[in-house]
């Protein structure tokens, strides 16, 4: 078969890193959406708890407002000032019976060991928890506001490092800086949307079925999952520039 | 109460501190191999006076795989006068030796070594047929390999610097679009070929003979005492061997060959329990002689060090989780509400295949690999099983060290239909 062209084999082939172009893009990018995180965040608490007290019953509300406001990053972070519900001994009994027969089932069914694991690690952390309240219930460190105050404080911290992160990985790579821009920017956008709505359906949750599920949201459904989105994101990039630059010789170097 | 709290945040740091020490090392392997100086192999070097060559091929009940590797070994393009094939049939059940013989009778270079006595694994099967062979360079293949046309050449050629003692190829899954195992762990394999040991040949560390698709010179191995039958990664231990003795391990990204890559879950956790046993197997035992070799440099060591304890990583992290879970139940969660978790899980989420996810990306974009890239992110799915499964393999060399026990060795399933040796 006759070639016209000969590529580079993959062994030694590279890219060429432009230093100006890379620090002048990241400062376009990641300082304006750090300080758009930075500038937003007592907005966003501010509309997410003022939301979640709309649809909660009065008699869970310790101040008038509901609301309460602690310092975080040299501005505020708002949470719902409410007092949650601590699980009844046969709800705790429930959630210990219920997580080990979930596990048994799980593991008697055919499912890839890797989603097993995950299964077994939520059951675990359930186990755990239903085991601390059986015994423990009244050494249980938090309450609604504290929990919701460090689910808050760590959500933010990730939003602030998307674009670190994703502007580092994405930066250097030969593509359009529109296209990098708008990757970080919707990699960001749906993080905040995806944590705030976490953030209203764990106070919901912890509300209506008690603290028991405190340690389970937060070790399995918390900051684990936002990196999906993040590597999610990054991953589909990759596959449209990869796709776009594979043959292209002016892109690829050789060797040195 | 307090002096647990005190132990379990000290622990939470270093290990975070630890963390971000494996992430500046991956990320800067990452930059080096995108946009640093690529150092070359000699597969560009001609000579005629190439050396004497032994291939081995460790078998143990390998019916499935023997008689494509002794055809593909047979038509490699090696002077024949220089090459001998010695298939270590090892305690084989199956039909192996009966597909074995059948080639040696076919052709004269195919000179089996059927064992039926003594230990079964690896590293005593090398040893076995170390002392039968006669050639200045060993090359050994898994079962399961394709070793290409002129593989062999490209491999001894290594050894016209006498600095090398040993080299290491490539090596690319065939079986990848079986299913999302085999997808996942041609990134793996990408990720650590295309980036982590070339980038540790550029930089002039320590770049790992992975035993198989990588040769050796045989006179200085046996000199320095062979392999350990009682590690399981003798790949690893000959790797440190050679360096700690002041000889040089070389990677060869441009030499590569196929391998068949477990199919199954449960193959794959056997896998990786039985590197992360070996691997910290070899951690006890040459961490010091690392630290104290004078044949090698401060990054060498550096690098080194890194490297045995990798395995050890993911039992830290299985320690940190649970001591996470302690302090949350406590109330002392401040240590890890943000910065440090962060790092805990951006860091150490892709750590399944010991490599964050821009490695593996970098890694599959340098090999042209498109639409598989989005696969990335399913290798979370992957992280608690990898956390478990080399945990159990950190425990046991644990346990192999403090009591000296005796290690035998599992071999890793093979998925191929039988081949044509078998009609």
């Amino acid at each position: 078969m006759k070639k016209n062209q000969i590529y580079y084999h993959r062994s030694h082939r590279k890219l060429t890193f432009f230093w100006k172009r890379f620090t002048v893009e990241f400062l376009l990018l990641v300082p304006p959406s750090c300080l758009f995180v930075f500038f937003l965040f007592p907005v966003l608490t501010y509309k997410a708890t003022s939301f979640i007290i709309r649809f909660i019953p009065p008699e869970n509300a310790v101040s008038t407002l509901g609301i309460t406001a602690k310092p975080f990053l040299f501005s505020e972070v708002y949470g719902p000032d409410l007092i949650g519900k601590y699980p009844s001994p046969l709800f705790s009994l429930f959630v210990f019976l219920a997580a080990i027969l979930i596990v048994f089932i799980v593991s008697k069914m055919k499912i890839p060991k890797p989603i097993a694991m995950w299964v077994y690690f939520i059951c675990l952390v359930h186990l755990v928890s239903s085991l601390f309240f059986i015994f423990l219930p009244s050494r249980f460190p938090y309450n609604l506001q504290q929990f919701s105050e460090l689910f808050i404080k760590t959500e933010i911290i990730i939003w602030i490092f998307i674009p670190v992160v994703l502007g580092v990985s994405l930066l250097p790579l030969p593509s359009s800086i529109i296209s990098k821009f708008i990757a970080v920017i919707l990699a960001l956008i749906y993080a905040i949307v995806f944590g705030l709505v976490r953030y209203v359906l764990f106070v919901y949750i912890l509300l209506k079925f008690s603290y028991i599920f405190t340690a389970p949201l937060f070790f399995c459904f918390g900051p684990f999952i936002d990196f999906i989105s993040i590597v999610g994101v990054y991953a589909f990039y990759l596959s449209l520039i990869s796709r776009k630059i594979n043959q292209d010789l002016r892109i690829w170097s050789w060797s040195y | 109460m307090e002096l647990v709290v005190l132990i379990l945040k000290i622990y939470l740091s270093l290990t975070a501190v630890i963390m971000i020490v494996y992430f500046i090392r991956h990320l800067l392997f990452t930059l080096n191999r995108l946009f640093g100086e690529q150092r070359y192999y000699y597969q560009d070097i001609l000579d005629s006076e190439l050396p004497t060559v032994s291939v081995l091929v460790p078998m143990h009940n390998e019916e499935k795989v023997a008689a494509d590797i002794l055809d593909l070994l047979i038509s490699a393009e090696y002077p024949q006068d220089k090459l001998e094939i010695i298939p270590i049939n090892d305690h084989s059940t199956d039909n192996t030796k009966k597909i074995v013989n059948k080639y040696a009778r076919q052709h004269p270079i195919i000179k089996p070594l059927h064992r039926t006595r003594g230990k079964r694994g690896k590293p005593a099967g090398l040893n076995e047929a170390l002392k039968i062979v006669t050639s200045e360079i060993v090359i050994v293949f898994d079962a399961d390999y394709l070793p290409p046309k002129g593989i062999l050449r490209d491999m001894a050629v290594a050894f016209k610097d006498p600095e090398v003692g040993a080299m290491m190829g490539r090596v690319v899954p065939i079986n990848t679009p079986k299913n999302l195992l085999t997808r996942l762990l041609d990134l793996e394999r990408s990720s650590g070929y295309q980036v982590d040991q070339q980038a540790r040949y550029n930089m002039k560390l320590i770049p790992q003979y992975g035993g198989t698709v990588g040769g050796f010179r045989r006179e200085t191995f046996i000199s320095l005492g062979g392999f350990d039958e009682d590690v399981l990664s003798e790949d690893t231990e000959l790797t440190y061997k050679f360096f700690v003795n002041g000889w040089k391990v070389i990677y060869a990204s441009r030499v590569e060959c196929y391998e068949e890559v477990p199919e199954e879950w449960k193959s794959r956790a056997g896998q990786i329990k039985r590197w992360a046993r070996g691997h910290s197997q070899v951690m006890f035992k040459y961490l010091w002689p690392v630290l104290k070799s004078p044949r090698i440099s401060i990054w060498e060591k550096i690098d080194g060090t890194l490297l045995l304890c990798i395995y050890a990583v993911p039992f830290l992290i299985s320690i940190g989780i649970a001591a996470s879970l302690a302090l949350f139940f406590i109330g002392e969660m401040q240590i890890v509400e943000s910065i440090f978790l962060f790092f805990l899980v951006v860091v150490y989420h892709t750590f399944g295949n010991f490599a964050p996810f821009n490695q593996i990306g970098m890694a599959a974009l340098l090999d042209g690999m498109t639409y598989r890239t989005r696969l990335i992110p399913f290798i979370f799915f992957v992280f608690l099983y990898n956390l478990w499964n080399a945990s159990l393999g950190f425990i046991n060399a644990l346990v192999d060290f403090v009591s000296r026990r005796e290690v035998s060795w599992q071999k890793t399933d093979r998925f191929r239909r039988k081949s044509k040796g078998m009609k």
